[in-house]
C-alpha cells in the first residue's frame, strides 16, 4: 500500500470549480477526515508512531513554553532566575533533574520520571535539589513550616 | 490552534487516502502537530518558505525517519500552510502539499506561487486577514 504514487496537486484554484459545499468544510476537514483515516488499523499503527516522533522533536522546553503561551521572563520570575539564565536553561543539551522540575512546574505542570523495563514501568522520585537554595521559603520542609505556626 | 483545510488541499488529501495509509497518516500526525503545537511548531517538522510573500511554512517529513530508518525510498513530503485571523483568533490554514522526490528544490516556486493565490482567495471569501507572523525556529 505504501508504494502507491503521491497524487499530484496542480490544480489552480482561479480556475477550478470548487463548491460552496467545499468552501464550508474548510474547519471541520481535519477532524473529520482523522477520525475516517484512523478507523484503518496500517494507518492507525503509523499515525501513533509518527506523532510519538514528532512529539520528540517538538517537545522541547521552549516549545513547552510557547505552547502554554508563556514568556521567558514570566519563568523567571516564578523560578527565581533572571531572563537570560532561562534563556540558556532551554538551549541547554544536559541539565539538573531539580532545575527541570522547577522549570516544568513554572509552565503548570508536573515532573515524572519513569523508567520502561521489559517487565515494566518503574515511577522514580523527582530530586528536590540542594537543601539551602536561594529561596528558603519554597525549599523549607512542612513539618518546620507546621512547627513555626504552631 | 485551530486548522482550516482549503478545499483543493482536502482533495489532495483525499486522494492520497486511497493511494497509501502509510503516508496519509503522517500526513495527518504533522497536521496534528500543527494543532497541538501551534506557531510554536519548528524543526525539523516546519520550516518558513524563505521565497513566500506570505510568510507560508512548509510542514516535513523526509526519510529516512525514526519511524522508517532504513526508508531511502520517497516521498519527500512538504505541506504549504500560512497562518490568518479571524478576528477572534489566529488560525493556521493548510494550503497544497506534494511529493518533492523529483523536482526537489524546484518543486517550491510554482507550489509556493498557488498555495499564496489560495491563502489570498480563501481568505477575502471568509474574511480572515492574512498574518505574516514571524515564528521563532
Amino acid at each position: 500500500m505504501a508504494k502507491g504514487r503521491i497524487p499530484v496537486d496542480s490544480a489552480r484554484v482561479d480556475e477550478t470549480e470548487i463548491s460552496d459545499e467545499e468552501y464550508e468544510a474548510t474547519a471541520t476537514s481535519q477532524g473529520d477526515l482523522r477520525a475516517e483515516l484512523l478507523t484503518r488499523p496500517a494507518a492507525r499503527a503509523r499515525y501513533e508512531q509518527t506523532l510519538a516522533e514528532i512529539n520528540r522533536h517538538q517537545a522541547t522546553l521552549g516549545q513547552v513554553r510557547r505552547a502554554r503561551a508563556l514568556a521567558q521572563a514570566t519563568i523567571a520570575e516564578l523560578t527565581g532566575m533572571n531572563q537570560s539564565e532561562v534563556s540558556k536553561l532551554e538551549r541547554r543539551s544536559d541539565l539538573l533533574i531539580s532545575t527541570l522540575r522547577k522549570f516544568i512546574e513554572a509552565t503548570g505542570g508536573e515532573l515524572h520520571l519513569v523508567a520502561n523495563y521489559p517487565e515494566g514501568s518503574i515511577e522514580l522520585c523527582v530530586p528536590w535539589g540542594p537543601s539551602g537554595a536561594d529561596d528558603d521559603d519554597d525549599v523549607l520542609p512542612i513539618d518546620v513550616r507546621d512547627g513555626a505556626s504552631a | 490552534m485551530e486548522i482550516e483545510w482549503h478545499p483543493l488541499f482536502r482533495r489532495w488529501f483525499e486522494e492520497l487516502c486511497k493511494t497509501t495509509d502509510e503516508i496519509a497518516a503522517d500526513v495527518m500526525a504533522l497536521l496534528n502537530a500543527l494543532e497541538q503545537y501551534g506557531t510554536a511548531l519548528g524543526d525539523p517538522e516546519s520550516h518558513p518558505v524563505v521565497t513566500s510573500q506570505c510568510r507560508l511554512r512548509s510542514l516535513r517529513r523526509t526519510p529516512p525517519t525514526e519511524v522508517t530508518p532504513h526508508a531511502t525510498t520517497p516521498p519527500v513530503i512538504r505541506v504549504l500552510y500560512g497562518f490568518v485571523d479571524d478576528g477572534a483568533q489566529i488560525k493556521a490554514v493548510a494550503l497544497l502539499a506534494g511529493d518533492k522526490t523529483i523536482s526537489k528544490s524546484r518543486w517550491y516556486p510554482p507550489a509556493v506561487q498557488e498555495a499564496e493565490r489560495r491563502l489570498v482567495s480563501l481568505s477575502g471569501r471568509k474574511g480572515w486577514t492574512i498574518r505574516k507572523l514571524y515564528v521563532p525556529t
